[in-house]
């Protein structure tokens, strides 16, 4: 503030105006050691990024690209593809950064990578990672995310939000095995590098997603994404990954854990053994059938496909509703939690596009019997979120709830059989699984002794003992606060954290 | 499952960020997408990109919109994204002054998404255009220079004609 009233006198103005002022934070980071390059990059980049699939066919986008190339006052810097004002040489240096050749090297075999990618429509892009969806998971909203996407996007303290809609949720869905078969079949090319590249980080991180055994169709693929990458010198990388005995563990897996849900399942698994013969080869799609878009309940074609939290899909008319007591899947027997489901428009509109005869017919067929479909998703779900509550009452809400649930809540960590994330109550952590992620059960699950596999690809069997953890919220903090000293981007939050929980001790003490 | 070794959620855990570099992970990747959907569908009179080498450091300008008291000044922009993005915000600071009362004289920008409103889902270029957005519409009630939403509220014929003249001296 007295900056401001200071700054509205003439002299303070030329002085604050003057070059030094605008500089001096600037030439400390000013590059020395410049590195010149063959070709520039603008054009390069740009000769990439038309060449990618969901580019190429769109000429308007060009257009509007060269649209936007510098009026008069503007001028491309060379080396840069910022547009910077054209100012004096002196200014124009600080904005005119140089970049590396490695740099560089590193955009361009990202972009490379997926230029074989087959097009996917907008609406099967991830809005977090900005790539084919991998491992769809649909949250209650309808909207799809990928598996670790959504994962890490949730807040271990309290409720998540939906990244498109905000909605809250609070259980991490499992993922939709049925989505998964349609990407694995429609988009072969695509749906294996990312396969690759979420492989290749669960081995460095050592944390495993669930391992489906549907990429038996694969050796077609895996082949055209050798070829790829190889072009792109990443020739080692699929030879490692084979050798790497995380892998090994990770595709073994599922046979023993995973049984009553393959059990469950067996319509979705049928089908995708059933892909070696009909796959695609070579980039050639083979037409994705209608019985590879079924609901599980009336085995007709999906109409307003929604999803719970098991990750099995019903039409929306279809999703059982039982009256006194919460929804539960009539495949799996697991409860879905927080009310109907909306439904997954994204899927929807491509059931419409994929299917518009068939799903004209079968829209026909079911209004014609007079089953009322329950309203659309997306305006009540726009509605439940427009809401804003004012900073004080957030305030006094926040407060409240950690005063009851903070020294029950377990930070960070899931229930791995109905995803309540995080853990609110008596926690039970399995003692024999020696998996990273570990295995834990809140109350209810534990009380139900649900035989769901682990999340995260864990060698959970039933035989297992557990122990009851007591949160410790407090000790947990001090103890991220040491490990911060590497990483303190979050400082300010985590101190926020800690001394909210130190308030509430306070107050319970 | 069990987050706090976790280092899909190192947000939390601080006990392993993805490696900062180039490339290398997922969500470098992802900021290297934002560059090519950027260069694909840049907003209207925004420009952005990596400053140097670091995929980390973005610079940004955005044109002042016609019809606000902003108009013709060009406003440079310091982006630093943080090693977890996109699930925590990124830094926005004006590297130009500005007479605004959503701006502080460091630069700083009050605004919902760049804090506790932010989602995964949003890019550079829906920040961009956000900020584009305060240019014309200011938020008064939320902001970091009271005096200068104070004069906004009361004055504002007066209050444009500061805002312009700033932008006379600072960002032509």
């Amino acid at each position: 503030m007295k900056n401001y009233a200071l700054a509205h006198h003439p002299q303070v103005l030329s002085k604050i105006s003057s070059p030094s002022f605008m500089q001096s934070t600037h030439k400390n980071k000013k590059k020395t050691n410049r590195k010149s390059n063959a070709k520039s990059f603008p054009c390069l980049l740009e000769e990439l990024i038309t060449s990618l699939p969901h580019v190429r066919e769109r000429e308007s986008e060009r257009k509007r690209i060269s649209q936007f190339l510098p009026p008069s006052s503007f001028i491309q810097s060379p080396d840069a593809w910022v547009l910077i004002p054209a100012m004096d040489k002196e200014e124009k240096s600080v904005f005119n950064p140089s970049i590396s050749i490695s740099f560089m090297e590193d955009l361009y075999q990202t972009l490379d990578l997926c230029k074989d990618d087959e097009q996917f429509p907008d609406y099967f892009k991830c809005s977090i990672c900005l790539d084919l969806l991998y491992k769809p998971v649909v949250l209650a909203c309808g909207h799809v995310s990928c598996f670790w996407c959504v994962h890490k996007s949730m807040n271990n303290f309290r409720h998540s939000r939906c990244p498109k809609c905000r909605n809250e949720y609070y259980h991490f869905p499992c993922i939709c095995r049925l989505l998964h078969s349609v990407f694995v079949k429609l988009y072969p090319v695509a749906y294996k590098r990312r396969e690759m590249e979420v492989l290749e980080e669960e081995n460095d991180a050592h944390y495993f997603s669930p391992q489906f055994e549907d990429h038996s169709d694969t050796t077609v693929n895996s082949y055209a994404y050798h070829a790829s990458s190889e072009r792109s010198n990443l020739g080692g990388f699929v030879d490692q990954l084979d050798c790497d005995t995380c892998h090994g563990e990770a595709t073994n897996v599922p046979r023993n854990s995973n049984s009553r849900d393959l059990e469950g399942d067996s319509n979705i698994s049928l089908e995708e053994k059933k892909l070696p013969e009909n796959g695609q080869v070579n980039g050639i799609h083979k037409q994705l059938s209608t019985d590879d878009v079924l609901c599980v309940a009336c085995k007709q074609l999906l109409l307003s496909p929604s999803a719970l939290n098991c990750g099995h899909v019903y039409c929306e008319a279809c999703v059982p509703t039982p009256k006194d007591e919460s929804i539960r899947c009539q495949v799996c027997q697991s409860l879905h939690p927080g009310g109907f489901p909306k439904v997954c428009l994204d899927f929807d509109n491509f059931l419409v596009e994929q299917f518009p005869e068939e799903y004209a017919h079968q829209r026909k067929v079911i209004h014609g019997s007079g089953v009322s479909c329950q309203q659309k998703g997306p305006s009540a779900c726009a509605t439940q979120v427009g809401k804003v509550a004012s900073k004080s009452s957030i305030w006094i809400d926040d407060f409240t709830w950690w005063h009851e649930h903070g020294p029950n809540l377990h930070v960070g960590v899931g229930c791995d059989s109905c995803g309540r994330y995080p853990i609110i109550g008596k926690r039970y952590k399995c003692m024999d699984c020696k998996e990273a992620v570990g295995f834990d059960l809140c109350e209810d699950c534990y009380g139900t002794s649900s035989k769901l596999p682990g999340r995260f690809n864990q060698q959970h069997t039933p035989e297992h003992r557990f122990e009851v953890v007591q949160s410790s919220v407090f000790h947990k903090i001090v103890r991220m606060m040491g490990g911060q000293s590497e990483d303190n981007s979050d400082a300010s939050t985590l101190s926020n954290h800690a001394s909210e929980e130190s308030e509430n001790r306070d107050s319970t003490a | 499952m069990s987050a706090m070794n976790c280092p899909m959620s190192s947000s939390i855990g601080g006990v392993r960020s993805w490696p900062s570099t180039t490339s290398g992970s997922a969500w470098g990747k992802r900021i290297q997408k934002e560059i090519a959907e950027f260069n694909i569908d840049p907003p209207h009179d925004c420009s952005a990109g990596p400053k140097g080498d670091n995929l980390y450091h973005w610079v940004s300008t955005i044109i002042g919109p016609p019809g606000s008291p902003y108009q013709g000044g060009i406003f440079f922009l310091d982006i630093t994204f943080p090693p977890d993005y996109p699930f925590k915000p990124p830094k926005v600071l004006f590297k130009t002054r500005i007479y605004h009362c959503n701006v502080d004289s460091n630069g700083n920008v009050s605004l919902d998404i760049l804090k506790d409103g932010w989602s995964p889902a949003l890019t550079v270029s829906t920040v961009l255009l956000a900020i584009r957005s305060l240019f014309t519409n200011p938020d008064p009630y939320n902001p970091r220079v009271p005096s200068i939403a104070h004069l906004y509220l009361s004055d504002r014929v007066k209050h444009d004609e500061v805002a312009t003249e700033w932008t006379m001296r600072f960002a032509r």
